[in-house]
């Protein structure tokens, strides 16, 4: 018997059972956390005991709803899973939720593992555990001050991926060149996803973070940009391109809440509605059905999952308050804010009210600079008063001024923002950053609005 | 009147919002009936030196900044000179302040030469200097240098740094009501020194005899995070670690920089005063959360 795990493993479950009693919400990482300090192997050694292994979701944008719809497919499936899906997704965060589902003997008892994995900690996860899918979404610019550099994430992920053997298959989306490129020189297996649509925007966006070529640096030459960067790229120079997608969502339909797709593998073909908004969302879809694709599991119970999934908290989350509707979005940085923007208004919707709150916590990274970056212009027409909220209100509020928003009020207390939501008469989108959605959720549980504090609305 | 800028290597420096800072310029001058011109000047484009009143270059990546370096010499640095030896106004920020500087020396390999438009170089290190940046504008950068605080030195403005803050706080506490663009809460543009910001770098800057240093740093580390200064300001070009944006949330010292580069073409002359109620909100809060967070 393992006596330093086994002790790790009650320490974790004595503290998990004491901020359940005496803390409501919050504490999600701090199990594992002493956990870690007991055993610092606990990770590899309860990962062992799994019964099939375990699946990896990183990248900038799209993991935690990547991960959650793997853990429905899984689940549709028949098979047992964990997952990190109260949001600690740094190693405290996976040592958590495995040290709640393992025996005090150091049995897993579960098939999988989906783990939603930081940018920063995906090297040091790949160094505990060997698991049979990694999957990659993105990578855009972030938190500069905490990631760094998106060149430099990139470098640190490709020395990481270069240690993981055949028993691996890395699941990569060929849109973006940044992920496209780590598939390179690999002992590791590659799955490659990719859309097939015609062009989304004229030019690569002014602030995208990898229009230059990751092999010889020269500007990437676009056949079709999707968003940001992301789309059907080559270099002139040096022959570095976009490889072809086995698996490709083709016949997109946007709409406000929904999107068609076309997915085809193979000679496999199938059509369905994935229930979120946006082409980000899409390719989520597409990665988790890649997942599905490369553990075998039937491709069409798979696309039922995705069509039946349910959102994750925060990101577009409907709530009712006061009778009134309101759209909970989660934002964290300039491609994943502008692309609510775009669901929010391509189709020409116009709103009376838009909620948007930033925070310049730690967790929200304290750095604001890139709101400049967030091209709040295409709210320009379409919105007739924005509600700036959070600890960098005013920040916001000038930017939303020098995007052309004539009608700005900062309101930093959350019943005059509830209390202006009664004047309006069209549904009020609510954009957070990660902590602000946190306090604002607290809110709405103490006045009863939303029962649970992190756990979506069904 | 026109305003003409030149965007030093737009497509390849625009890491940190540094884009906010052109569009402050553009419409604190289009507000006031001024036309803008803006460029983007990168790889291979040739300089007219005669031309341009205004250059911005912005912080970039690592690998994106070894190109820039290489395509700044020669002529282009030469052309970069002779516009500022015309009166051209410069705003560099992080890794174009670094790379207008005489050179830049990595931790290992060679110098990279800079365009020498500042007398400063900077040296790589292996420490991070990521934090909110507070400084105290030099004196000759206030638009209204009569201001009390702009002409009494250091305890003058520890004070007046104390009393701004007790401002701020009390603003803070009115503002959980509603604050609409426009509402009459009073902030005198000529009490503003500060600067407020954001930096995001790991070199470290010296200056030469030539250069002095854009102002002095409360809060972060500036420069070097050694001799307490921070930034450049050498002849008419002013480098700084100031990402944030810097111009919007700092319209006092955006408009002295528009000022001083219309008067290369026009002459003396004074700008219209603006409606900044909510641009110096946000320089308050910024200065506030500066406070906070140092202590977190």
């Amino acid at each position: 018997m393992d006596v330093r795990l086994f002790i790790a493993v009650l320490v974790a479950k004595i503290i998990s059972l004491l901020t359940k009693t005496f803390a409501k919400g919050g504490g999600t990482a701090a199990p594992g956390l002493y956990a870690l300090k007991i055993d610092s192997k606990l990770i590899r050694k309860l990962s062992k005991s799994l019964k099939k292994g375990t699946i990896i979701v990183a990248g900038t944008n799209g993991k935690t709803t990547t991960s959650r719809m793997i853990a429905t497919i899984l689940n549709d499936s028949g098979a047992t899973y964990i997952h990190n899906e109260e949001g600690s997704n740094l190693l405290r965060g996976v040592a958590s939720a495995l040290t709640a589902k393992a025996s005090v003997m150091g049995k897993v008892n579960a098939d999988w593992a989906v783990w939603e994995i930081d940018e920063a900690t995906l090297p040091l996860m790949l160094v505990e555990v060997r698991p049979q899918l990694v999957v990659l979404t993105n990578l855009f610019r972030d938190q500069l001050d905490r990631y760094g550099e998106v060149a430099k994430i990139r470098n640190v992920w490709q020395r990481a991926l270069q240690q993981l053997g055949p028993e691996t298959t890395l699941v990569l989306n060929a849109d973006d060149p940044s992920i496209a490129h780590l598939g390179h020189n690999l002992q590791a297996k590659t799955l490659y996803y990719g859309l097939d649509h015609p062009p989304r925007e004229d030019r690569v966006s002014t602030t995208a973070d990898a229009n230059f070529c990751a092999v010889c640096s020269s500007p990437l030459s676009y056949e079709a940009v999707y968003y940001s960067h992301i789309g059907r790229y080559r270099c002139r120079k040096c022959g570095f391109e976009r490889p072809i997608p086995s698996l490709v969502a083709a016949s997109l339909r946007e709409d406000e809440d929904k999107t068609a797709v076309k997915i085809t593998t193979g000679d496999w073909t199938g059509g369905g509605n994935i229930p979120l908004p946006g082409i980000y969302n899409v390719y989520n879809a597409l990665a988790a059905f890649s997942v599905a694709d490369g553990l075998g599991l039937k491709k069409d119970e798979a696309l039922k999952s995705l069509e039946s999934f349910s959102g994750v908290f925060g990101r577009v989350e409907k709530v009712q308050i006061n009778g009134k509707q309101a759209k909970l979005f989660l934002v964290k940085n300039p491609t994943g804010f502008n692309e609510v923007l775009h669901a929010l208004t391509h189709k020409g919707q116009s709103y009376e009210q838009i909620v948007i709150g930033i925070n310049d916590n730690f967790a929200d990274g304290r750095d604001i600079s890139w709101l400049w970056d967030v091209a709040f212009e295409t709210l320009g027409g379409k919105v007739t008063e924005v509600i700036a909220t959070g600890l960098r209100s005013y920040d916001l509020a000038v930017r939303l001024k020098y995007a052309g928003i004539e009608q700005v009020m900062a309101v930093n207390n959350f019943n005059t923002i509830i209390n202006k939501m009664k004047e309006t008469n069209t549904p009020v989108p609510i954009l957070l950053t990660y902590t602000t959605m946190l306090s604002f959720r607290k809110y709405l549980v103490e006045k009863g609005y939303i029962k649970h504090y992190l756990k979506e609305e069904k | 009147m026109e305003l003409r800028i030149a965007h030093l290597y737009a497509d390849l420096m625009n890491t940190y919002g540094d884009m906010g800072n052109i569009i402050a310029l553009k419409k604190r001058s289009e507000w006031r009936g001024i036309k803008v011109v803006i460029r983007n000047v990168s790889l291979g484009n040739e300089i007219d030196p005669e031309y341009y009143d205004f250059y911005f270059f912005g912080g970039g990546q690592d690998w994106q900044q070894t190109v820039v370096a290489e395509d700044l010499q020669g002529k282009k640095a030469d052309d970069l000179q002779l516009a500022k030896s015309k009166g051209a106004v410069f705003l560099a920020i992080c890794g174009g302040y670094q790379l207008l500087g005489q050179y830049y020396q990595p931790l290992d390999g060679n110098k990279l030469y800079g365009a020498g438009i500042f007398d400063a170089y900077t040296k790589a290190s292996s420490k991070r200097m990521i934090q909110n940046l507070i400084v105290e504008l030099d004196p000759s950068v206030i638009l209204n240098p009569s201001s009390p605080s702009a002409t009494k030195g250091q305890a003058a403005s520890d004070l007046w740094l104390r009393s701004f803050m007790r401002r701020a706080k009390n603003l803070a506490k009115r503002n959980n009501g509603p604050m609409p663009i426009g509402s009459r809460s009073f902030v005198p543009q000529d009490d503003i020194t500060t600067l407020v910001g954001f930096e995001n770098h790991s070199g470290q800057t010296f200056l030469g005899e030539k250069a002095r240093p854009l102002g002095k740093v409360i809060i972060g580390a500036g420069n070097n995070g050694e001799d307490h200064t921070e930034g450049a300001i050498d002849g008419t070009a002013f480098g700084c670690y100031l990402h944030g944006s810097l111009l919007p949330k700092n319209p006092h010292f955006a408009d002295y920089l528009i000022l001083l580069a219309l008067k290369r073409r026009y002459g003396e002359f004074e700008l219209k005063t603006l409606d900044d109620v909510l641009e110096y909100q946000a320089h308050m809060q910024a200065l506030a959360r500066a406070r906070l967070v140092q202590h977190e």
